[in-house]
């Protein structure tokens, strides 16, 4: 059984998602051209983990967080670009997979 | 010498006139020194009211120039605060139950230093400590990680913080998610020289 997300508590973690990607933008200023890929793949973990608490994980998102995960703990070189796109097409999946499981709407019946 | 026909030499025990608290086991404290390795990600598990008095000690136990102490380190373990000074920290990757901020202390220098040479010396007095609570928190099966990125200005709001604290560190420490995996070093006959460079 999955626990209710406290509303209130939702919108501090976003809020210190939202934080976070601002004080990496003001740090990448002064900081190494190479660390702005990896500042932007850990904003993708942290907004997958907000996911977990209510459930809304699929088995796409959580390969991404591991394989995240996984990259940090690498002590050999990242391949970015080859990792980045597996990610990518990962990611790809999950939404899909939302898509087709959504019952088809009728473009027609949108408010004009 | 090399490093080679220096360790051909046997060790020879302790010296006679040891300073008090030299560890016992010279073997043991050589292998806390030579394993330890960077840790990003924790288990949940809280660090211990003792563990965290033993990593203190053992923080301020580290080199001071001239024992100016000029240094304050401010201990975060609750938990929605840590969270909220970890949003401003982007060099801290996993999500520790301590987050240790080491600061430079402006406050302990007099007009008449001088101020260059003294600040600088402080700082690196900073990043001795730091290392000796790593080194501890290593000693205690713990894992630690330095972050130098992060905002000063928001952790200092979040932190009350006085401004003749300048935050240079901070350090993520908990209990190891994964067994430490030490990273490669360059041979130590390539930054090691003896007596001379040539």
């Amino acid at each position: 059984m999955t626990a209710t997300p406290d509303p209130a508590s939702r919108d501090t973690e976003l809020a210190r998602l939202a934080a976070y990607l601002l004080a990496s933008s003001r740090s990448l200023l002064t900081e190494p051209a190479s660390y702005g890929p990896i500042r932007l793949i850990d904003a993708a973990r942290r907004t997958l983990a907000l996911l977990e608490p209510d459930g809304a994980a699929n088995p796409h998102y959580n390969t991404v967080k591991t394989r995240i995960e996984d990259s940090h703990r690498s002590k050999t070189p990242i391949d970015l670009p080859t990792l980045l796109d597996e990610l990518c097409l990962q990611m790809a999946h999950g939404l899909k997979g939302i898509h087709t499981a959504q019952p088809q709407t009728d473009e027609h019946s949108e408010p004009a | 010498m090399t490093a080679r026909a220096r360790n051909a030499t046997p060790p020879s025990g302790s010296p006679p006139h040891a300073p008090p608290g030299s560890s016992p086991d010279p073997g043991g404290a050589l292998r806390v020194l030579r394993t330890r390795s960077v840790i990003r990600e924790f288990t949940g598990e809280p660090i211990t009211d003792a563990d965290v008095d033993a990593l203190v000690t053992a923080m301020v136990a580290a080199p001071t120039g001239s024992n100016r102490q000029a240094w304050a380190f401010i201990v975060i373990r609750e938990p929605q605060r840590l969270l909220s000074v970890r949003a401003f920290a982007p060099g801290v990757i996993g999500t520790p139950p301590l987050l240790l901020v080491a600061c430079h202390d402006h406050s302990r220098y007099t007009d008449e230093d001088d101020a260059r040479v003294v600040r600088e010396l402080g700082r690196l007095c900073v990043a001795m400590a730091v290392e000796n609570f790593m080194l501890a928190a290593h000693a205690l099966g713990l894992g630690a990680c330095p972050a130098s990125s992060f905002l000063p200005e928001p952790i200092r709001l979040l932190l009350d913080m006085p401004a003749h604290l300048e935050p240079v560190l901070l350090v993520s420490a908990g209990h190891p998610a994964h067994p430490p995996q030490p990273s490669e070093r360059r041979d130590i006959d390539e930054v090691v020289r003896y007596d001379s460079y040539a």
